[in-house]
């Protein structure tokens, strides 16, 4: 424990590319065929300057005779390496592009049994970024870092050998400025690459602060502050400029650096392998083929650098992916037994739930308070049920915990008799239709947002629930009806139609129990009382279990019970008419609910023809 | 002002093959003048640099024919130093020239960012609301960068390969016409394979670009809407969609590999062949005496200097191309002008603070004012406000009220009637004098990542003097937040989280209003500005606001009826007209619009059961 070497440092690294060794293990054949043929094209690219010195040699001798066949062999020699060269990098850089779309199909498939406290604690923008550029990161790995390692492994070691053959003391010279080249090569490199994160935190202050003022445009126009903000752009701008002038002038070394290995060796080939002509030790051909597999080595040589970076990046990257692919989801625990699938029948009950929205993925130290205290409630089939209480009453968490959104204790919330938590979750979410209260819908066409649960639904049946979601109509207008695009590609909808096509998805699907989180908040009161009427029409409600979470009188009127909730409590549960009589917040809730209309219908009627652009 | 804005609209997905290039330089032009002698200089160099490169082959073949030959080796040590001195004097020289050229282009790019950066900001609100800041940001990073870089990669070092290319197909010709012939015959070949292949890549390029574009927007939204996902039960379906995309996404990506691979391997396979031309020519040359050993050789050592930056210049080319593409985007917001015609900008006035402070009288005399011209979203609006006194706003959303803020402060001009501040026409005080006098504190106002005291004085010179301290501290504890602020980790230098987050809606609340005090404006405008708080700070926020109207003009919108029953003025708008004016007392006795509002506010705002609604 007190010695760190570094193999005990790479061992975390190796363990991880162990842990999901079937992703890459499947495409061992493919890397393995490919290495070879990589090993032969870099012995065919070889053999070709040996071939090119016997030919000049020959021409020295006098020997035209047999400079055409000896031309052909160099050709043929040419169309090998052709085909091997395509082939070994189809082969290796396509391992890569499938190692990518493994790892994305695995990543997917992962993040969607992963619960909504999941996604809480880890934005869209974040789980992007491991899908887009981490993923990226082992695509290099798996695909051009293969390919360069083993190339320049190759070309070293195959090349080598012929030149030491050649001249020992020429290769010697020759390798004498490539270890040195490397070596500031890597200097340079090394430096580049710290300075370029150096360069991008400064790109990224730039953009925030172009962010930042753009955002707060308004405050910095109102407060006439325009030319310390310019002043403070310019700023920054300026040290971008000259961090990123460093960069360009490291850059610009790197370069020199290279293309001085290739001149550089070319005079050595000349000094050196002049002396050694003029001595007799070399031919003619041998200082061609000398120059011709020196020149071959340059870009091996900087690959090696390349290689060692798309290394440390995979591994870092194959580290992040590993948190996510090892993230469990709360709501399933292996000591439940779910196999039992049959639906169960019969009435909700909550029994004395007590419930806190505690995040596993999130900071383990913050504790928070419960947000619904004891409650219990029973619904029977066929009932319609409706929750008031204002804003933090607990009426939309109580909602989400039917459908297991969150988990819930168990003992809790029982279906039919049956606690939920021994139903497998696919099955408790086939008998639960839940509405949330944010108009979701997807960027495809409305009659496909419309049969988002269920895909196979036919035309008739969507044209129903749209019209009883007073949506039909609306949509019938767009030029290309219910096959109009929904969202950026497509049109804009107001709050309103998005609410309605929401409520249009959740009754297509005719399940057990039906949850309606606040669904009329974007929808005046006139259309919200034909909805009410259509889905009375439709028997909607019937043989089932709604309930809903509103303040709209004419849903109240079409409810069995009224369920009134204050912070986290059930307060009473009754008939309006009993509410009415004995509750003060009810009575309030209900006056302000009446007002609310009352105001609305005024205002509505008041509102000029166009609103202010927003 | 017409401008439509509307129309305005950018692609993401522009493709590089039709761009103005002509056109677009010459917009160019303003930001490359100031540095054009750098540009001349560098390309002056450009001579020197090129004819030395050219010189080194001619250098060996001379070593080859002449000393190596002759068996000479006094002569071979000569050449070897001419060797080594031509070639530091070429990297000596083409340092300097990279490094101007260099120094130029980002120069340029300087410029050009803080140039539209200055634009944008001339811009009026009705821009902002209308263009994604994300846009803006993509612009000014991005696309800048793409400028950048077609100055860094591409730009003078395409002029670079093909001056060296030029040179040494010249060189060539010189040295031996058949096989220069020969070797340009095949630098055609090459030239006509890649483009070719290149065509195909580009082809399969763009195809990813669609198919990567729709595996992401697949992803984003999955990931945002995973909860709908889920309940309906779609993980499967989902799934198997995904997995189609992204084997189609696999696909074309495997059909590009193969181009790509056929590219860089054909051009290698070709410049082999180039090379079996060179010996065979050359051989058979040699064998008749008409050539040298060291002609030869120099022309190998030619023909790599064309072939190794020919397989870079389609690429170069590429990327000059995105930077046009990027320069279009840019100057596409310089056609946009500031709506507040020019000549009164706020850069044209001194920049010395609060120059004259106004007294604060308010008229409105028949305002009338549309965003789009024919449809008036204001209309006939009268009325006065003393110094000193408070007037409030009240009207459903969209009825007009904000507008009057924005023609109050000039973001807009009306266009009839007037506005007068002081018994003057707002049109004929100086933009920026009239708004240092106005302040307006919005809902969520904006509250930058930056210190607490920068917040206030908006000011980093300022927040940063030691000397404004104990008028920073007498703000703050004005509004009751010294104590909240000192709390916090670095005290008033405190650098905020963005937006403000790790603070409450009433501790931003108070910042706001600490803002305010500090730039002590004449007028104060609240608008919306204290519905949304937390109960242990709401006592603070009241008294902040009483501090702050005390002696100012002030006009409230949409507030707290407390607040509203105060105001000296209480004006009713529906349907961008004034439909009631006059006192509390007086509107309650109307049994109008404001007597209706009043009844349900009076509820909402009075807790029988000490609960919040959260019915609007």
């Amino acid at each position: 424990m007190r010695t760190f070497t570094p193999a005990n440092r790479e061992s975390p690294a190796i363990r991880t590319f162990w842990k999901y060794r079937h992703i890459f293990l499947a495409y061992r054949w493919s890397i393995a065929v490919g290495l070879l043929v990589l090993l032969a094209t870099n012995t065919v690219s070889v053999l070709i300057p040996v071939q090119v010195q016997r030919v000049i040699d020959d021409i020295a001798a006098g020997e035209l005779d047999s400079l055409a066949p000896a031309l052909g062999i160099i050709l043929a020699l040419a169309a090998v390496m052709l085909g091997c060269r395509i082939a070994s990098r189809w082969l290796l850089f396509g391992v890569g592009r499938k190692v990518e779309y493994a790892l994305r199909n695995a990543l997917y498939r992962h993040l969607l049994t992963l619960p909504p406290a999941y996604y809480s604690v880890h934005p869209t923008g974040e789980l992007m970024s491991r899908m887009i550029n981490d993923v990226q990161a082992l695509r290099f790995l798996f695909g051009g870092g293969i390919t360069l390692g083993f190339n320049t492994l190759f070309a070293y070691a195959l090349s080598l050998p012929v030149m030491l053959h050649y001249s020992p003391r020429l290769t010697l010279f020759a390798f004498l400025v490539l270890p040195v080249a490397v070596y500031l090569m890597s200097l340079v490199s090394g430096r580049v690459k710290r300075h370029y994160f150096r360069v991008q935190e400064v790109l990224g202050d730039v953009s925030s602060v172009a962010q930042e003022n753009f955002s707060g445009m308004a405050v910095i126009q109102s407060y006439v502050k325009e030319q310390t903000e310019d002043r403070r752009f310019s700023d920054i701008s300026d040290r971008y400029y000259r961090e990123y002038l460093k960069l360009i002038k490291m850059r610009v070394w790197l370069f020199l650096i290279m293309a001085l290995v290739t001149s550089l060796g070319i005079l050595i080939v000349l000094a050196e392998g002049g002396r050694e002509y003029i001595l007799g030790l070399i031919s003619p051909g041998a200082f061609v083929a000398f120059v011709m597999l020196l020149e071959k080595l340059s870009w091996p040589t900087a690959a090696m650098g390349w290689t060692v970076t798309m290394i440390q990046q995979g591994t870092a990257a194959m580290e992040r992916l590993d948190q996510v692919l090892s993230a469990k989801s709360n709501l399933t625990r292996p000591d439940q037994k779910t196999h039992d699938s049959r639906f169960p029948t019969g009435p909700l009950e909550i029994r004395d739930l007590t419930f806190h929205y505690d995040n596993p993925y999130g900071d383990a130290h913050l504790i928070h308070p419960p947000v619904l205290h004891h409650v219990s409630l029973k619904i029977e089939p066929g009932e319609t049920v409706v929750i008031v209480g204002g804003v933090g009453a607990g009426k939309s968490t109580l909602l989400s915990l039917i459908p297991k959104l969150y988990p819930v204790p168990d003992g809790k919330v029982f279906i039919g008799g049956r606690d939920i938590n021994t139903m497998p979750l696919p099955g408790l979410r086939e008998l639960v239709t839940f509405m949330p209260q944010h108009s979701f819908l997807f960027s495809t066409d409305i009659r496909r947002n419309i049969a988002y649960g269920q895909p196979e639904a036919g035309m008739e049946l969507i044209t129903e629930v749209a019209e009883t979601a007073a949506v039909h109509k609306e949509v019938m207008a767009f030029d290309t009806r219910y096959e109009t695009l929904v969202g950026e590609r497509g049109i804009t909808l107001s709050g309103g139609q998005r609410q309605r096509m929401t409520l249009a998805r959740a009754i297509l699907i005719e399940p057990r129990i039906l949850l309606l989180d606040d669904p009329f908040s974007n929808v005046d009161a006139h259309t919200e009382e034909d909805i009410i009427r259509a889905l009375a029409e439709r028997k909607v409600f019937e043989n089932k279990i709604t309930l809903i979470a509103t303040h709209r009188l004419s849903v109240i009127r079409h409810a069995d019970r009224v369920v009134l909730m204050d912070e986290g409590r059930i307060v009473a549960t009754g008939s309006h008419d009993e509410l009415m009589a004995e509750q003060p917040l009810y009575q309030r809730l209900h006056r302000l609910e009446h007002l609310r209309a009352e105001l609305d219908a005024v205002w509505r009627d008041s509102l000029p023809e166009t609103e202010e652009p927003v | 002002m017409s401008l439509d804005i509307a129309t305005f609209e950018d692609e993401e997905s522009g493709s590089v093959s039709s761009i103005r290039d002509i056109g677009l330089l010459k917009k160019l032009w303003p930001y490359v003048r100031p540095h054009r002698k750098l540009l001349v200089g560098s390309l002056l160099l450009l001579i020197p640099v090129t004819l030395s490169q050219i010189a080194l082959p001619v250098i060996v073949r001379r070593a080859i024919d002449g000393p190596m030959a002759a068996g000479d080796f006094n002569g071979l040590w000569l050449l070897c130093g001419g060797y080594f001195l031509i070639m530091a004097v070429h990297y000596i020289l083409k340092y300097h020239v990279m490094v101007m050229s260099q120094v130029a282009g980002q120069r340029i790019v300087y410029d050009l960012r803080t140039g539209f950066y200055r634009h944008l900001q001339s811009l009026s609100p009705r821009f902002y609301h209308r263009t994604p800041i994300g846009r803006l940001v993509t612009r000014i990073t991005n696309d800048v960068e793409n400028l950048s870089e077609m100055f860094s990669s591409g730009g003078l070092s395409i002029l670079m390969d093909l001056a060296i290319i030029l040179g040494a197909v010249i060189a060539m010709f010189w040295l031996h016409w058949q096989m220069a012939l020969a070797t340009f015959g095949m630098i055609l070949v090459i030239s006509a394979v890649m483009e070719v292949l290149r065509r195909r890549s580009r082809d399969a390029y763009n195809t990813i670009r669609v198919k990567v574009a729709a595996l992401n927007a697949f992803l984003q939204e999955n990931f945002s809407g995973m909860d709908v996902v889920q309940l309906y039960r779609r993980e499967e379906k989902n799934y198997r969609d995904f997995e189609e995309l992204n084997q189609d996404n696999l696909k074309i990506n495997l059909n590009s590999v193969l181009y790509d691979c056929s590219l860089t391997s054909s051009v290698e396979f070709l410049t082999i062949v180039a090379t079996i031309l060179i010996l065979w020519i050359g051989g058979v040359a040699i064998g008749a005496g008409g050539m040298t050993f060291g002609v030869l050789v120099a022309f190998f050592l030619y023909a790599q200097m064309i072939f190794d930056p020919l397989e870079d210049l389609a690429e170069k080319y590429t990327i000059i191309q995105a930077g046009l593409a990027s320069i279009d985007k840019i100057m596409g917001f310089f056609t946009l002008q500031p709506e507040i015609p020019a000549g009164e900008t706020v850069s044209s006035v001194s920049t010395r603070s609060v120059s004259t402070r106004l007294d604060g009288h308010i008229r409105f005399e028949d305002v009338t004012f549309g965003y789009l011209e024919h449809t008036p979203v204001v209309r006939g609006i009268s009325f006065d406000l003393p110094p000193g006194r408070s007037a409030a706003i009240i009207g459903p959303t969209g009825a007009g009220k904000t507008t009057l803020i924005k023609l109050l402060t000039r973001f807009y001009d009306v266009n009839g009637g007037r506005i007068l501040i002081d018994g003057k026409d707002i049109r004929e005080l100086p933009v920026a004098e009239l708004r240092r006098n106005i302040v307006v504190i919005q809902q969520d106002d904006f509250l930058f990542s930056r210190s607490v005291a920068e917040n206030i004085t908006l000011d980093p010179e300022k927040a940063g003097d030691p000397e404004e301290e104990p008028r920073l501290r007498e703000v703050l504890s004005q509004v009751q937040a010294l104590d909240l602020v000192s709390r916090l980790e670095g005290g008033i230098h405190h650098v905020l989280r963005e937006r403000g987050r790790n603070l409450s809606g009433g501790e931003r609340q108070l910042l706001l209003f600490a803002r305010a005090i500090y730039h002590d404006p004449a007028i104060l405008v609240l608008d919306e500005a204290t519905s949304a708080i937390d109960p242990h700070t709401e006592t603070r926020v009241q008294h902040a606001m009483e501090r702050l109207m005390a002696e100012r003009t002030t006009l409230l919108i949409a507030h707290r009826l407390s607040t509203i029953e105060q105001a000296d003025q209480i004006l009713v708008i529906s349907q961008g007209q004034l439909a009631e004016s006059g006192s509390h007392t007086e509107l309650v006795r109307q049994d109008g619009l404001y007597a209706r509002f009043y009844r349900y506010h009076e509820i909402l705002e009075h807790p029988a059961g000490g609960v919040k609604s959260d019915v609007k």
